[in-house]
């Protein structure tokens, strides 16, 4: 399937349309996400989709650590992070702290996803 | 002369299927984690060789090379990053395949390689949000369009440059006068 190769060479209408529509829509879904800055989080973690801890970050005057599936996350008053995990390459881990309402995390290998949500249960539900 | 074109593709798909391993495996070690960016996310130079692949041989060896780099991601990295790495792959060059075969150009190279990026992320987030059992992580995908933006702009590129020395080294004239030269 030797096509025109040559014409393949040169950036098309099509190209930048494309490149135009995807900077748009991403830059939407970001302002959509980070328009919210809520003050009362509450931490969701759940283990092959059901829901093991649910907690309100206001609550915890002190660090806490839940250990769920292979996994171990650290949560605090301001956000949650993964501490350790037993999956192989621990990019659970590299993600880092997570702060803001309708933020997701997962360690995908250990099948464990930390969520936040909002007061407004809408703005997440967007997801 | 049949068995010469199967010998040629043979061949081809084996220099291509290392390549692709090759560039993955390197990448994974050399570029570092960048903050801000989804973690993880790699450039996935090794779409350069697939999408080459595909636009020489068809999508058959398009998805004998994602087929390579899924087994090489099952004994390396596992059986999660092995089932990401497979579906991505086939919906990315499933993607490439697509567009290439369209007759009236809508995209070029790059256009094609953002596209086949875009996909690939698609397939992976869906794999990741099944396997981890909630639709949250698609939050995850406002960082992907961008990311992929980016990357398919460059394996496009990149395979815009590198295309016309490829073809000829796989033309191949030297092959084709000992081809001659054999029969006479």
């Amino acid at each position: 399937m030797n096509t025109d190769k040559k014409l393949l060479r040169t950036l098309t209408k099509g190209d930048i349309l494309l490149a135009a529509v995807l900077i748009l829509v991403s830059l939407v879904w970001f302002a959509s996400s980070f328009a919210s800055d809520e003050e009362s989080l509450t931490l969701k973690i759940y283990l092959d989709g059901t829901e093991s801890v649910s907690v309100s970050l206001a609550s915890l005057s002190e660090e806490k650590h839940y250990t769920v599936g292979g996994c171990i996350i650290c949560a605090d008053s301001e956000g949650v992070c993964f501490e350790k995990s037993d999956c192989p390459d621990g990019l659970c881990i590299k993600r880092g702290r997570m702060t803001r309402a309708g933020d997701a995390m997962a360690c995908v290998p250990e099948r464990v996803v930390v969520r936040l949500y909002g007061s407004d249960d809408f703005d997440t539900l967007a997801y | 002369m049949k068995t010469d074109k199967l010998v040629k593709k043979v061949a081809l798909l084996g220099i291509m299927g290392s390549l692709a391993l090759v560039l993955g495996f390197l990448e994974s070690i050399f570029i570092p984690d960048i903050p801000f960016l989804p973690v993880g996310a790699k450039p996935g130079l090794s779409n350069v060789v697939t999408m080459y692949t595909v636009s020489v041989t068809g999508l058959g060896g398009g998805i004998y090379i994602t087929l390579i780099k899924a087994a090489f991601a099952l004994i390396t990295r596992g059986a999660t990053a092995s089932a990401m790495s497979l579906c991505g792959g086939l919906l990315s060059t499933v993607t490439v395949w697509l567009l290439m075969k369209k007759k009236d150009r809508l995209f070029s190279f790059v256009g094609i390689g953002i596209s086949g990026a875009l996909m690939h992320n698609l397939g992976q987030l869906t794999v990741a949000c099944l396997i981890s059992g909630t639709a949250a992580l698609f939050g995850y995908g406002k960082y992907l369009i961008i990311f992929a933006l980016v990357t398919g702009a460059v394996t496009g590129g990149m395979l815009t440059f590198v295309m016309p020395g490829i073809d000829r080294i796989t033309k191949n004239k030297q092959y084709d006068k000992y081809d001659k030269e054999m029969k006479e």
